[in-house]
């Protein structure tokens, strides 16, 4: 038997790794689209986790609905990309300071 | 239920998800940590089919990677960024990094009172599915899939949530294409804003000649 506890806990060391993952790679945005990913993931898992502990459904319900936001935000994250790239040459998220005063 | 097996496949694959997401945040090429973040949920839809939710690890493994992560791996191949630059400043804030995840996971355990959700995932189940196999006239119902009861409850009372998530759907490819197309020159229409900003300068130059006799 596999306690919800042992859930609750991966979720939390992926959701800790992905936020360390932020901190760490604060240069390239691919990367913080990729941590950001990964942060979802941990969420989902407690979802679908304590959905089934619970036995209802709706928490099945919301990641899925979780995931279709996350398929919309990446897809738009990567379309900006894109375009940073195409004006800038690079995608270095410290030097994005144009609207600094 | 065989008890062992569960519990081995379990923790091999929350071993393995968590050196998966280790390898996301260490990794400098960008292509590999795309890798390892398929890697990762790879990992997870076992996690999540081993709780009964079927339907959610097939939909992760086929839309979520089939899709999105090569959407990913599209962008990251197509864009050439210089890896070499990340290296000091990922070396400086390691132990910080490592202290934080310590701490929320430090904080997880303290905030839950030991022995609240101690019970294992399947035995609320049990219960819970006890009460619900039996119809309003007695009779015990057939139990249904996940699939289907995730259908069940999508479709009634989810059912503008479900709308509102097809709009989402919509938006986001209309904003993908609008941000990224770049129609050809061949339409001969006017730039009214050119057309006004030009200045004389730009469509008359003077030019100083000696007379020819």
């Amino acid at each position: 038997m596999i306690p919800v506890t042992h859930y609750l806990i991966l979720s939390a060391i992926l959701f800790g790794l992905s936020l360390v993952g932020i901190i760490l790679n604060r240069r390239n945005v691919i990367l913080l689209l990729v941590c950001i990913e990964l942060m979802l993931l941990a969420v989902n898992t407690n979802f679908v986790a304590f959905s089934h502990y619970y036995g209802g459904k709706a928490g099945e319900v919301f990641v899925f609905f979780i995931l279709t936001v996350a398929a919309a935000e990446a897809a738009i994250g990567l379309a900006i990309v894109m375009l940073l790239y195409r004006n800038r040459g690079n995608i270095d998220v410290t030097k994005m300071n144009h609207l600094k005063g | 239920m065989n008890e062992l097996p569960l519990q081995v496949v379990f923790y091999l694959f929350a071993g393995l998800t968590v050196l998966a997401a280790l390898m996301v945040i260490t990794q400098n090429n960008p292509v590999r940590c795309v890798l390892f973040l398929v890697f990762a949920f790879f990992t997870s839809a076992v996690l999540w089919i081993l709780v009964q939710a079927e339907f959610l690890a097939l939909i992760l493994v086929l839309v979520y990677v089939g899709a999105v992560m090569t959407l990913f791996l599209f962008v990251v191949m197509m864009l050439n960024i210089d890896v070499e630059s990340l290296k000091a400043h990922f070396i400086r804030h390691l132990p910080f990094g490592l202290i934080l995840v310590a701490l929320l996971v430090g904080l997880l355990l303290v905030a839950i009172p030991a022995g609240t959700f101690d019970t294992a995932v399947e035995v609320s189940v049990a219960v819970s599915q006890a009460v619900s196999h039996i119809a309003p006239g007695g009779v015990p119902a057939q139990p249904v899939s996940n699939t289907e009861g995730l259908g069940l409850v999508l479709y009634t009372d989810y059912v503008f949530a479900f709308e509102l998530a097809a709009v989402i759907l919509l938006v986001a490819i209309i904003a993908a294409i609008t941000l990224i197309h770049r129609s050809p020159k061949r339409s001969k229409q006017q730039d009214i804003v050119r057309q006004i900003m030009t200045r004389r300068d730009d469509r008359v130059h003077l030019l100083k000649m000696k007379s020819e006799k």
